[in-house]
């Protein structure tokens, strides 16, 4: 039983991450409905920045998780104004392929700039490591866990009862009757960038400290992940990427816990089809028919 | 009509375009240069872009030094080495392009190359169509120097220990000078490498292996694992694949409490072990090791090291090391042969014995591999504590 | 057929036997040597597997993003049959397997799953091909991470010519065919499609199935070609590579599929001397073109002969449909 409980922590741990890098994605689709491949990378520079702001200018791990995050926004934003807001008229599949573009351009960008050797993350935190009832847990991950419930409910908070989360919501649901009341399309868009950005840095971060190394292809495997959990939880609500982010981590988990191991994600790719065959829009998604 | 006419004679043009060009472009090629041309093959973009920029760098270090040394002496005649190197994008049938390019249109006298055992694989045609030795400085799998009939390439090499002599000396350092009875296995299974030395070391392993546990290149979580193996009974644990997960297995069980000795391939035998898994967490760690710049395999090991690390600010690694050593066999095929002709490196190549390399005294046995004693290397505190030859 | 019809097909042809003859002769004078041809084999497996798609993402609308996962069936299964059975005899019957078998896989995955739309049927496609992928890499007769090699050379320059001028064929009549108007209908509106009688589920299987041939076809040529195989190989990242060549090209514009994957294998060539700022550049040129062309180079246009040709008159390539 305590077996069981562990892993049901460690799978939690793994799906904060996943939830914390769907939650970009899922915003960035409900707003243009654009699956933005370039997310992983953003959350791979989000741990570069972190590893920069620690090791060379010996910050401390909070400022430095804050500073990447603001600077993973601004780039974010920057990405969007450049390659993807000349789009927003064109067919959809050009975005994707121009935000491919981008995920390319960052990875083998940063490879030829740093290297793409793994780098180990300084150690800002010591890690201590908790026992209870047999169960173990070490401050990083109550960290990673509860910096990502923070910031979630913090996201909740933006999006629910903000001017700017409510434009949000409107452009989302329509935006040609959003800029009709008289909201700026562009800078809610940027705005969504901005956040989908510093909560996937804020991820890259979380993960280098943890894991200890950071490389340019680390956002590859999570980026996928954490959209097929963003598609999962229901592409374009915010609670579903939280809970198919998790339901994700938990599921890799328990799969390795059994003699089926080796098809860990095989196995994660066939409950996601199995889910979406029953209920097409994702677990928390609404069915509605598409417009004629 | 007028435009059909126009793209009708446009075509003639093209084609008798093309047959006099051709023509004269063959008369036209006769050149007597003293320089002989090495292709290098590396992933430099990729997922194994991390080894293929490390092997790049050292085989552009081999050919600068001997160049700077006089170059290679062919009949009383200076040559020069001059390497053309290209990207094979971690992709097999790139790596096919690549060489086709290299043997064909660079027209190079021998390869460096490629890195991993999948792109052997896909160039070994390309070579052997082109007759062109090639030599791999890490590729593993057991059977890339040899034909589906058993029967050797002839053009194909390597400096790297062959997968099963590896996992076989392992199991003999895990029985002998660790006395473990229980071990659990980790394996890297997205390339042949860590599957390769895991069945080697199991058929070599005299104790009990109570578990082999999987996982993908990138994998960086690995709690579920260790909390799934944690109570079984083991008194030592395997990882057979590369530092960036082998560093992330180590510091993630060393923090739960697993304490037991663990071993690894050469994969493991990197200073980034060290620095991902933290220096507290890298005692009681044995890989097995080519190139080791505190325990120096031959004569010409340290200089090296040093030479090295002057140039380029860092030790190097020990796939800088092979794909070092895969220049310096070349030359000495070269030399030793006295002819500068592709089929002399390939013939020199197959005969190279006693060869003085950074990583080891070595002699090619009749299947193309090197024949070199391999050194188990310890380690306390993250630093090298202890070297034992596996006999 | 009336005579302007067989006119267009036959300049059409007559075109297709001058790339041949230019190519042949290029060899022959030694213009062009191994590595030439290895570039021409390698654009023309990338015509045929992009052309599938194209079938499916373009004219049928359906987002794949599982062509990978065919194209290693095919691959596998031409390497797997080839061991047992050896010889020409032994491609042929592994290539028609792996068409097979993949004909019947795409078969039993589109039924469930093209009822999904849009981005849920990427991501369950997507799916697919990697388990497809986990499973090869976990299997014993499929050798594992490490592959087959050693499959016996079968495949020449001149195969992989006829045969993706023999796909381009076969996918630019199935467009012009009742199931491909129909197919057509579905993707630009599926309600009134429906409303119509057309059995919509149906003709969506029937091209995602027809998209699934080619792709095992371009695998099993391209093992043959290379003669090893991987599982890495089919990997999300191959299956991303096909995509861009029909969005360069343009969506559902055949000859834009042509067009780009000979200008992108060209490119390819070309970077190989950049080392690791290769896919920098790669990336850089991918963006500007999406920005410059969002709606691709050829747009859902076809290249036409019919305008150049024989209407003097008319500025060419000004508007041709699909039907041209």
């Amino acid at each position: 039983m305590t077996t069981f409980i562990q892993q049901l922590i460690n799978g939690l741990m793994l799906g904060s991450v996943y939830a914390l890098l769907a939650l970009g994605y899922t915003m960035v689709y409900g707003i243009i409905k654009l699956i933005n491949f370039a997310h992983g990378d953003i959350y791979m520079l989000g741990a570069y920045f972190g590893y920069f702001f620690i090791k060379v200018l010996h910050l401390n791990f909070f400022i430095a998780l804050i500073l990447a995050m603001v600077v993973s926004a601004v780039i974010g934003v920057v990405i969007e104004y450049i390659a993807y807001r000349p789009l927003r008229h064109s067919p959809r599949i050009a975005v994707l392929i121009s935000a491919l573009g981008i995920s390319f351009f960052l990875e083998n960008g940063m490879t030829y700039l740093y290297g793409s050797d793994q780098r180990s993350f300084p150690q800002a935190i010591k890690t201590v490591q908790y026992q209870f009832c047999g169960i173990q847990i070490s401050n990083i991950q109550l960290i990673i866990a509860v910096t990502s419930i923070v910031l979630m409910l913090l996201l909740t908070y933006i999006v629910k009862n903000t001017k700017m989360g409510r434009a949000m919501r409107a452009v989302s649901a329509d935006p040609d009757a959003a800029s009709l009341m008289g909201i700026n399309i562009n800078h809610t868009i940027s705005f969504t960038f901005a956040i989908g950005s510093a909560l996937a840095a804020a991820g890259g971060v979380l993960i280098g400290l943890y894991y200890n190394s950071i490389d340019p292809l680390m956002g590859m495997t999570p980026g996928l992940k954490a959209f097929v959990a963003a598609v999962l939880g229901g592409i374009g609500i915010i609670p579903g990427a939280a809970v198919g982010g998790w339901l994700i981590g938990i599921l890799e988990t328990m799969v390795q816990a059994t003699p089926f191991s080796d098809y860990k994600d095989a196995i994660v790719y066939a409950m996601l089809i199995v889910i979406l065959l029953i209920k097409p829009t994702g677990i928390l998604g609404k069915n509605k028919r598409e417009k004629v | 009509m007028k435009k059909i006419i126009i793209v009708g004679a446009a075509f003639i043009v093209a084609v008798g375009g093309i047959a006099a060009f051709g023509v004269v472009n063959k008369s036209s090629k006769v050149s007597t240069s003293n320089v002989i041309k090495i292709g290098g093959v590396f992933d430099t973009s990729g997922d194994a872009s991390s080894y293929g920029k490390a092997e790049q760098d050292g085989a552009d270090f081999a050919i600068k030094q001997i160049n700077a040394n006089g170059g290679v002496k062919v009949n009383g005649k200076n040559y020069k080495f001059k390497i053309i190197n290209k990207d094979a994008k971690t992709d097999n049938t790139e790596t096919a392009s690549v060489t086709s390019s290299l043997i064909n249109n660079e027209k190079v006298s021998a390869i460096v190359g490629p890195v991993i055992t999948s792109g052997v694989q896909s160039a070994v045609p390309v070579a052997t169509q082109g007759k062109t030795p090639m030599i791999s400085p890490t590729a593993g799998a057991d059977n890339i120097t040899l034909q589906k009939n058993g029967d050797v390439q002839p053009y194909v090499f390597r400096a790297q220990y062959k997968n099963s002599f590896m996992g076989t000396k392992m199991a003999q350092f895990a029985t002998e000078n660790l006395k473990a009875k229980n071990i659990v296995i980790f394996q890297d299974n997205s390339s042949d490498y860590g599957t390769g030395i895991t069945s080697a070391f199991k058929k070599a392993f005299k104790g009990n292996v109570v578990d082999v546990e999987s996982y993908q290149a990138g994998t960086k979580d690995f709690q579920a694992v260790l909390t799934k193996i944690k109570d079984k009974k083991f008194d030592a644990i395997a990882i057979n694949g590369y530092y960036t997960e082998g560093g992330a297995i180590l510091k993630q069980m060393r923090d739960m409490g697993i304490n037991v000795p663990v071993i690894g391939p050469d994969g493991i035998g990197d200073p980034k072990t060290a620095e991902i898994a933290g220096n507290k967490n890298t005692s009681n760690v044995y890989y097995a090791s080519h190139f080791s710049v505190d325990a120096p395999a031959t004569k010409v090991s340290a200089p090296f090291a040093k030479a090295y690390k002057k140039a380029y600010g860092k030790y190097p690694s020990q796939f800088t090391a092979l794909a070092y050593d895969s220049v310096r066999m070349i030359k000495a095929a070269i030399e030793n042969e006295n002819s500068t002709s592709k089929s002399a490196i390939t013939k020199g190549l197959a005969n190279l014995k006693n060869f003085d390399g950074v990583t080891g005294k070595m002699s090619i046995d009749k299947d193309h591999n090197p024949v070199k004693s391999m050194v188990m290397v310890g380690m306390t505190d993250g630093k090298e504590s202890s070297a034992v030859v596996v006999k | 057929m009336d005579q302007a019809h067989i006119k267009y097909t036959l300049s059409w042809a007559s075109l297709a036997a001058m790339g041949f003859i230019l190519i042949f002769v290029a060899q022959m004078v030694g213009l062009i040597g191994h590595y030439g041809i290895t570039t021409i084999v390698l654009i023309g497996i990338n015509i045929i597997a992009a052309l599938g798609l194209n079938l499916v993402v373009g004219i049928s609308g359906q987002f794949s993003l599982g062509h990978a996962g065919f194209m290693a069936i095919g691959a596998y299964a031409t390497a797997l049959v080839m061991e047992v059975v050896p010889g020409v005899i032994g491609f042929i019957l592994g290539m028609v397997s792996g068409i097979v078998v993949s004909g019947v896989i795409a078969l039993v995955v589109g039924i469930p799953t093209l009822r999904l739309r849009g981005d849920y049927l990427a991501i369950a496609t997507l799916g697919f091909a990697e388990i497809i992928r986990i499973v090869i890499m976990n299997l014993k007769i499929t050798n594992g991470p490490a592959g087959i090699f050693g499959i016996a050379p079968f495949v020449s320059w001149q195969l992989v010519y006829v045969l993706a001028v023999i796909t381009l064929i076969i996918v630019v009549n199935f467009v012009r065919s009742m199931p491909g108007q129909a197919i057509i209908a579905v993707r630009d509106n599926e309600i009134a499609a429906e409303s119509l009688g057309i059995n919509t589920t149906k003709y969506k299987v029937i091209a995602f199935v027809t998209g699934a041939l080619f792709a095992a076809m371009a695998g099993s040529l391209r093992a043959s070609f290379i003669q090893s195989i991987a599982p890495k190989d089919y990997a999300f990242m191959q299956s991303i590579m096909i995509l861009i060549i029909i969005v360069i090209g343009g969506i559902g514009s055949m000859s834009g599929t042509v067009v780009t994957a000979i200008a992108l294998g060209l490119l390819d060539t070309m970077l190989q001397n950049f080392g690791s700022l290769r896919m920098v550049i790669y990336a850089a040129i991918l963006i500007v073109v999406m920005l410059i062309r969002p709606q691709g180079i050829f747009g859902s246009r076809e290249l036409s002969l019919k305008k150049w040709l024989f209407d003097e008159g008319d500025r060419h390539g000004s508007d041709n449909t699909e039907n041209a």
